[in-house]
């Protein structure tokens, strides 16, 4: 009779993936209430975004993304941060002392980021091409049941892509405007992946980082909608104005959407850009470059990331 | 991070031959906590922790978070001669609702089930049904010896979660033990390959009746037998009442019997709870009710659902 238990066909492979924007796998039947509740159980903390181990861990996540023929879909790293922040909001590595530590974390929660979703394996070697020493598989999957411990199994991660689908439903009366949606959407993903990394995104609950990604990419491509995008965001109760606004200036600097708009207005908020900018280590600096060039035009752009005061 | 199982949790004795492996009932050496440790039969292959049981863990976990669904309390990654070996631990509860019905069946106290408590007992059901159909899971099992009884608090709670292929409950039995059929519905029993929600749903009509009955609804010994049963009280399917009937597997000519009154089987129940009965033992499953809209019939009107 069956022994190998885990033995699959191929149908079952991806059965019960997890879906970033879908965690609970049905929206319809969850209300926001419990996306709501679980958010306080998978924010991470600020003093983990802000630790030596957690910088170390992201350069290398932001490494293999973006590396040339590395191939680690921007989903998994975007989960593996996210498991990342949360392994470290719960316990410390020592990185002083054990300086390879943070990379073992970051492989670790890359492999597991990708065996939850429907994406293409990479290979735990070549994504090590170019460091001192490669961990082998057996220490990496040691650390995978390390991280899978210190996390309780909660792998199913709400973070702020789990919302979006939430506030666009409350901004659009269902098939009104899928096209523009689907853009928006598409555009606010886009924003998120490219804040991850940023130290202060941390501060804001992901609630607040969806709904603030979710304006400003519905003020880059549905400027002439924004109000009604504004309205129905302003009329969440669980969304705090102070903090959107708060974040949506985090979120501007670190996608660096505000440099086109820079070089147009006068008003534009070029402290909190420097300061930004002068905050970032040197592994996002990366990501700010990297996402300057993308967006539209500079009309566009100039309407949609107005002063942050328009957003609250 | 890993453990030797022995020295956390003391085992006390094997309560069952799950879905999973052996269940043991053991107590949390520190705590004192009485837990159901389930040992999977998860082997760590060259790629580390397979990802269906990652998935799969990991939503049981979410799932667990309903009242009405059985806790999951942990997940031991223990070490079994240099191997891992994954423990799902679950809250223990000594009483099933089979223990719970046979006190009423059987004895010197044998009497009726309250009907509010019937009531009571379904809406938590169908509740705990409806939060896993929320999570695109079905339990494919559902059964009395499956929902375990908390005495004390009056709460009733979905066990035996089969997900995928690691936890799934196997047509015929792994262990060899008698795999009980009278809670399948027709559609499976027919040999469909493709079945939805309402499989669930069947099942909970089954224990709806049966406690009302204290006595199975269906209790059919073999895969024909238990279609006999059911067409007997519910009437022969034709192609007109259930399109596409007669192209399943394992459908064969049966005798042509009408469909009988559903009260008749269940005759101290109140009309609403009838209603509520046939629309879930509807043979063609497409008609079946939901668990979100069967919450919602007129039965429970009576209830008072704001403790739940």
């Amino acid at each position: 009779m069956a022994t190998a238990g885990w033995d699959l066909r191929e149908e079952d492979a991806f059965e019960y993936e997890f879906d970033l924007e879908n965690p609970f796998t049905s929206p319809a039947d969850e209300p926001i209430a419990s996306l709501l509740d679980a958010e306080g159980h998978h924010a991470p903390s600020v003093s983990a975004a802000a630790s030596a181990a957690r910088r170390d861990a992201a350069g290398f996540i932001s490494k293999v993304r973006f590396g040339a023929g590395l191939a680690v879909h921007p989903r998994v790293a975007y989960l593996a941060l996210n498991y990342v922040d949360r392994f470290l909001s719960k316990r410390e590595l020592p990185s002083d002392r054990q300086p390879w530590a943070p990379r073992l974390l970051a492989i670790s929660c890359l492999s597991l980021a990708a065996k939850m979703q429907r994406v293409a394996a990479f290979s735990i070697a070549d994504i090590q091409v170019g460091e001192e020493f490669m961990f082998d598989a057996a220490t990496v999957q040691r650390m995978e049941r390390v991280v899978l411990g210190t996390l309780d199994w909660r792998v199913r991660s709400v973070t702020p892509l789990a919302f979006l689908g939430f506030f666009l439903t409350a901004c659009n009366p269902p098939h009104r405007h899928p096209q523009q949606v689907a853009a928006v959407k598409a555009r606010a993903v886009d924003l998120l992946l490219r804040a991850q990394p940023e130290v202060k995104m941390a501060e804001f609950s992901p609630s607040v980082a969806a709904a603030a990604a979710l304006l400003a990419a519905a003020g880059e491509v549905a400027a002439a909608n924004l109000p009604a995008f504004q309205a129905a965001v302003a009329a969440c109760p669980f969304v705090n104005s102070e903090k959107l606004r708060e974040c949506g200036e985090v979120l501007a600097a670190a996608c660096g959407v505000g440099l086109g708009r820079a070089a147009a207005s006068v008003d534009t908020p070029v402290t909190v850009l420097a300061q930004h900018s002068s905050a970032s280590s040197a592994s996002e600096s990366e990501w700010t470059v990297g996402s300057a060039a993308n967006g539209g035009g500079g009309d566009t752009k100039k309407r949609c990331m107005g002063p942050p005061s328009q957003w609250g | 991070m890993e453990i030797n199982i022995v020295d956390k949790y003391e085992k006390l004795e094997k309560v069952g031959e799950g879905t999973y492996g052996k269940v043991y009932k053991a107590q949390d050496r520190a705590t004192g906590q009485l837990v159901a440790l389930k040992k999977t039969r998860l082997e760590m292959d060259e790629e580390g922790i397979p990802p269906t049981a990652l998935r799969e863990i990991s939503l049981l976990n979410l799932l667990s978070r309903s009242l009405y669904v059985v806790r999951l309390l942990a997940v031991e990654q223990a070490a079994k001669n240099g191997r891992p070996v994954l423990y799902l631990v679950f809250e223990f509860l000594d009483t099933d609702l089979k223990k719970y019905l046979d006190a009423y069946r059987r004895g010197p106290a044998a009497r009726p089930l309250p009907p509010h408590l019937v009531k009571n007992f379904l809406y938590q059901l169908l509740k705990g049904v409806a939060h896993c159909h929320g999570h695109g899971v079905l339990h494919r099992d559902l059964k009395p010896q499956n929902l375990l009884v908390d005495k004390e608090k009056g709460i009733l709670k979905i066990a035996d979660l089969g997900l995928g292929r690691a936890f799934t409950v196997p047509m015929k039995s792994y262990t060899h033990e008698i795999v009980t059929l009278w809670y399948r519905a027709p559609e499976v029993l027919l040999g469909a390959t493709h079945y939805s929600t309402g499989v669930d749903m069947w099942s909970v009509g089954c224990i709806f009746a049966e406690m009302v009955r204290r006595q199975a609804l269906f209790p059919g010994d073999s895969e024909l037998q238990q279609l006999l049963h059911i067409f007997r009280l519910l009437g022969t399917p034709t192609e007109d009442q259930w399109p596409g009937v007669s192209g399943f597997k394992d459908w064969h000519e049966y005798p042509q019997w009408k469909p009988q009154s559903l009260a008749r089987v269940v005759p101290t129940l109140e009309p609403e709870g009838v209603d509520l009965l046939s629309k879930m033992l509807q043979l063609d499953p497409s008609n079946r009710i939901s668990a979100i809209a069967a919450m919602e019939h007129p039965y429970f009107d009576s209830l008072d659902k704001s403790q739940f």
